[in-house]
């Protein structure tokens, strides 16, 4: 997926795909990977700041956890970041139906 | 490269203020993920490199933290410099208000009202401009700062004249006033100035 289409859609594909529970970066990157078959493959790195950012804006909250005596950082979404989650999923839909039509 | 020695990078080029955290996620992330590739049969010094490789460029991920936190960055500045610039409230009113001696005069000489006039709006002009740079964005609060480091020198200065000023006028001026006031004053002025100087360079980066 070519960088300025998946600039625009982090921040959606990070909430949408944190709408089932809590997950730590690694796996937040490997979920992304794995519910979009592959097509969005991020600079993982890039994902921290998009999490950063959506965690100011509260719509994520993270806390360390410790698993098998690691500590981990674990994200997950907030009632604000539900909210936004299907807010921006209809102006997705809405926008993939407005292009598939104009490309038909 | 290494996970030590891409980690080690990164400490370099983050911001203080995300260095802690970003680290320790970022090493867990590598961690992770070089142990996938050993998993997938990498041997452990090609799966490190391969997971770095996928991490990303350390200065690209440096330069989006910076852009992520400057207007968290940017409003601490503006509260130091809002703090700081309230010191300039001892130099200004306290300090002579205690250790003045009674004016000998009727009226004021009006070269010291102007004077007064410009420490007291410098000061006020100094602190609005802080208070806005806190609730604005960024890149117009670090000029605010600017404005308000600068107002905050006029004042100080200002403020120093008129107390050397007051010492010529009325002898019995104590020197204290002076001698309490400059540090006082260069201390408040000197955290806005700072203040102002590190906003600019948090929002430049």
């Amino acid at each position: 997926m070519q960088s300025e289409v998946l600039k625009g859609s982090v921040d959606v594909l990070l909430l949408s795909v944190l709408r089932t529970g809590e997950a730590h970066g690694y796996r937040i990157v490997e979920l992304v990977r794995e519910q979009s078959e592959g097509a969005f493959d991020l600079a993982e790195g890039t994902v921290y700041p998009a999490l950063y950012r959506l965690e100011r804006a509260g719509e994520l909250a993270s806390r360390w956890e410790t698993v098998g005596g690691r500590r981990r950082r674990v994200y997950r979404l907030t009632r604000r970041g539900r909210r936004e989650l299907v807010r921006r999923r209809r102006e997705w839909e809405a926008y993939s139906r407005a292009m598939g039509a104009a490309l038909a | 490269m290494t996970i030590d020695a891409y980690l080690a990078e990164l400490r370099r080029l983050l911001p203080a203020t995300r260095r802690g955290r970003f680290l320790r996620e970022a090493e867990d992330h590598l961690r992770d993920a070089a142990q996938a590739f050993v998993t997938d049969g990498l041997d452990p010094e090609a799966a490190a490199a391969r997971a770095v490789g996928d991490f990303g460029s350390a200065g690209e991920i440096a330069l989006r933290l910076r852009r992520e936190t400057a207007p968290v960055a940017v409003r601490r500045a503006a509260g130091v410099a809002l703090l700081g610039l309230g010191l300039l409230f001892l130099p200004l009113y306290a300090v002579p208000e205690n250790l003045l001696p009674p004016a000998p005069w009727d009226e004021r000489p009006g070269y010291l009202g102007v004077l007064l006039g410009v420490a007291l709006s410098g000061w006020l002009a100094a602190l609005a401009l802080a208070a806005l740079a806190m609730l604005v964005r960024p890149r117009l609060a670090a000029p605010a700062l600017v404005a308000s480091a600068m107002a905050g020198c006029v004042s100080g200065l200002a403020g120093l004249v008129t107390a050397v000023a007051w010492h010529l006028e009325v002898p019995a001026t104590p020197w204290s006033v002076v001698a309490i006031g400059t540090p006082l004053s260069v201390a408040a002025v000197g955290t806005a100035v700072g203040s102002a100087v590190w906003a600019r360079t948090r929002v430049s980066a």
